[in-house]
């Protein structure tokens, strides 16, 4: 009992540290036309979801959020509805979606994350989906933990980059907005007015089986069909219409003097696809009714900010926990599990059990993470 | 709109402002009048629905006028709405469609272009090439994109054909917003589905119907039982755009109501709200919703059952709606439907709601 104890007055430390930042009337991004839009949150304590939220102005959300239910993870919706406060979509009345994208570092090949769980109250560790929901040794309920490798997230940027690309150069949308998903992802906004606010799930399907080459036939794109007498292809173009075009900014450069076959070329292009396809979460995308996070609120699964990048620098961009964390000062933490870490500027190492002193944005990441509960929250200051 | 084709009606009769076309052609004259006064556009309209029916595809004209085909075009849809008949509505829509995309491929581009505007599609005409291959003599194969098509209103149209991995958006040259279309079969064969939506949607709203058509009715249905389309059977009511709770009759209101306060639902309860709601137009997901604050809901459970009901999974049957004497005897329905299924009592209550609604408005 007393370590459950403390484990819940630990939770009440994270809280009082997300109440903090929401007191301090930050600059939460809200839609234009924020009422007629759907909010939700999860609460501290729940695993229940709060819905069907609505308000009409920053200062109604945020006298919610910080008197009400301190969000552990605040979401809009992408769609817009005549009333968004019902209980049902059939109520609600749709009236359209904005068009989003989600690119998470574990969807990326190479990048799955490592998982783990562990008991908090005994100790017993266990690798990835052995473990059942209880610990074997003593039957308390496990922890799971989730992580990915920093370079993976960074893939993650370079993928958000080449969708805004796509989106550009192919879509012919330029008005996009990408956030940091505040854990280790990326979520490009389309806002639409016209258009694409009515495309359906499986109009918005085809546009994610475009950005991940699902379906391409290759052949075809490069005259599979026009060759079929004999000749030689013309290489692509980068200033060609459609995967030819991107098929062609990658092997400019590649090919020789000669002119090659169609099979070369094809070789040639089944790599540029593999090289630039986007990985793009389906399900999110063809959802037309899909809660979004909302950017500058803090995700609850690392204690991070849901932050806006420049499309610009998400090539170089670096995944700095003390630059994404609300936070800054020190905190002190209980290690539930032993620890060894090294993510986003920080290295961390700590026996199960041990106290330590730590940079609030390490200490919050790592009690989000659920390997290691707060202990002390007087050092912390925001910003 | 000057740049636009001149666009032959007597071909598209959907696309013409029929109120502006009588006033034209036969100025003062209401559509009722010329319907009294000339029998051959009646004639032709029962022509054309017995070629949709029969040959999924309208015909020529033969004879009739350019101005007579058009009235027909306008007094088929209202025969067709008065009918009731989903499948012949949806039959009827595409056989018109059928026959103009016949016309389509013989059109020259800038008519085309025309027509799909006037079908209210973001398209524009194009000078788009690309060299694709070197011939061994040293000349080029070129592909030519004479059309372009903003993508969002490409996916709308090809939602149907992306089965075929020519139509997928992957393998389209898109740029800039345009999807480039090649050739002309395949530009006609969007503007195809576009029509088809068009007529279908014409059906829906038809809201006058002249008195000197009010007694046709049964020469519709003559005609589809001589095709093997019983009316009264296979042939359903027109369904609502949405489902319309005001007009569930009793029992199934009570049930409704019991699932939304999350109080508990007998087996077969469950299964007469969910065939009701499936068989009025609810999709799958509004049927889940329905559930949703039972105290043993769980979501996959319940779409899995629902899929099942709605006949998406098992051995594809559709179940059918326990008549009001069915529900009487499993006691979960105490009111009197006055009808024989709720089916037919939710009909008759909308047909009094829609008379009541218009009534307040008009
Ligand atoms: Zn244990």
């Amino acid at each position: 009992m007393p370590s459950t104890s403390r484990r819940a007055s630990s939770r009440g430390l994270l809280e009082r540290l997300f109440r903090t930042y929401y007191q301090s009337k930050p600059a939460l991004i809200l839609p234009p036309d924020m009422e007629l839009r759907e909010f939700a949150l999860q609460p501290f304590g729940s695993s229940i979801y709060i819905r069907h939220l609505a308000f009409s102005s920053y200062g109604e959300l945020l006298a919610y959020i910080t008197r009400e239910r301190v969000p552990l993870h605040l979401y809009y919706s992408s769609a817009k509805y005549e009333y968004p406060e019902a209980p049902n979509m059939e109520d609600k009345k749709w009236l359209g979606s904005d068009l989003v994208f989600d690119i998470d570092a574990d969807h990326i090949p190479g990048c799955g994350a490592t998982e783990f769980s562990f008991c908090p109250r005994c100790g017993h560790r266990a690798k990835g989906d052995e473990a059942g929901p209880r610990c074997p040794s003593c039957g308390a309920e496990l922890s799971r933990v989730s992580l990915v490798s920093d370079e993976c997230i960074k893939s993650a940027a370079a993928q958000a980059g080449r969708l805004v690309e796509f989106l550009r150069r192919d879509f012919g949308i330029s008005q996009v907005s990408v956030y940091f998903s505040g854990h280790r992802g990326f979520h490009v906004h389309v806002p639409c007015e016209e258009e694409c606010a009515s495309l359906n799930s499986n109009a918005r399907r085809e546009i994610v089986d475009y950005l991940r080459a699902t379906g391409i036939d290759v052949r075809s794109i490069l005259g599979y069909w026009e060759g079929r007498r004999g000749g030689r292809p013309v290489p692509p173009s980068p200033r060609d219409p459609g995967w030819r075009g991107w098929i062609g900014s990658y092997i400019e450069g590649l090919l020789g003097g000669g002119i090659p076959s169609l099979d070369e070329l094809a070789d040639l292009a089944y790599e540029a696809v593999a090289g630039l396809r986007v990985e793009v979460d389906e399900k999110v995308t063809i959802d037309i009714s899909r809660l979004v996070r909302v950017p500058n609120s803090i995700n609850g699964k690392a204690g991070l900010l849901v932050r806006e990048v420049e499309p610009r620098s998400l090539k170089g961009w670096t995944y700095s926990l003390s630059e994404l964390s609300p936070y800054r000062g020190r905190v002190r933490i209980r290690a539930l599990t032993p620890i060894d870490i090294d993510t986003g500027g920080y290295h961390v190492e700590a026996e199960r059990g041990e106290t330590l002193e730590v940079d609030a944005p390490i200490g919050v990441y790592l009690a989000c993470k659920g390997l290691a509960v707060l202990t002390s929250i007087e050092g912390v200051k925001l910003g | 709109m000057s740049e636009l084709a001149a666009i032959d009606y007597a071909k598209y009769p959907y696309l013409a402002d029929v109120r502006r076309f009588i006033e034209e052609h036969y100025p003062g004259l209401s559509f009722e009048a010329i319907l009294e006064r000339d029998n051959r556009v009646l004639a032709r309209a029962f022509e054309r629905i017995e070629q949709a029916v029969s040959q999924g595809r309208v015909g020529e004209p033969g004879t009739y006028t350019y101005v007579e085909e058009v009235l027909a075009y306008y007094a088929s849809i209202i025969l067709v709405s008065l009918s009731t008949s989903r499948w012949l509505a949806d039959r009827y829509a595409l056989a018109e469609a059928e026959r103009s995309y016949l016309h389509m491929v013989g059109e020259p581009s800038e008519t085309l272009v025309s027509l799909a505007r006037l079908l209210g599609i973001k398209a524009r005409h194009s000078t788009t090439s690309i060299r694709i291959f070197k011939t061994r003599r040293g000349g080029y194969i070129v592909r030519m994109y004479p059309y372009a098509i903003h993508f969002s209103d490409y996916l709308r149209l090809a939602s149907r054909l992306t089965g075929d991995p020519s139509w997928k958006l992957v393998n389209q040259p898109l740029l800039g917003g345009w999807v480039y279309i090649d050739r002309k079969a395949r530009f006609a064969r969007l503007l195809k589905e576009a029509v088809q939506t068009r007529v279908r949607e014409q059906i829906r709203l038809v809201e006058e119907v002249p008195p000197p058509l009010k007694p046709l009715a049964d020469r519709v249905s003559e005609i589809l039982s001589k095709y093997g389309r019983t009316p009264g059977r296979g042939v359903f009511p027109e369904a609502p755009d949405r489902v319309e709770p005001e007009a569930y009759p009793p029992c199934v209101a009570e049930i409704h109501a019991k699932a939304l306060r999350g109080e508990h639902l007998s087996h077969h309860e469950r299964f007469a709200i969910a065939t009701f709601l499936l068989n009025i137009g609810a999709s799958v997901d509004e049927v889940v919703d329905v559930f949703r604050n039972m105290p043993d809901f769980k979501e996959k459970i319940a779409r899995y059952q629902v899929e099942h009901l709605a006949g998406l999974r098992g051995a594809g049957t559709k179940y059918r709606v326990y008549s009001c004497e069915k529900m009487k005897s499993l006691g979960i329905c105490r009111a009197d439907c006055g009808t024989r299924t709720p089916l037919s009592a939710y009909y008759r209550n909308l047909r009094r709601m829609r008379r009541k609604t218009e009534a307040v408005e008009g």
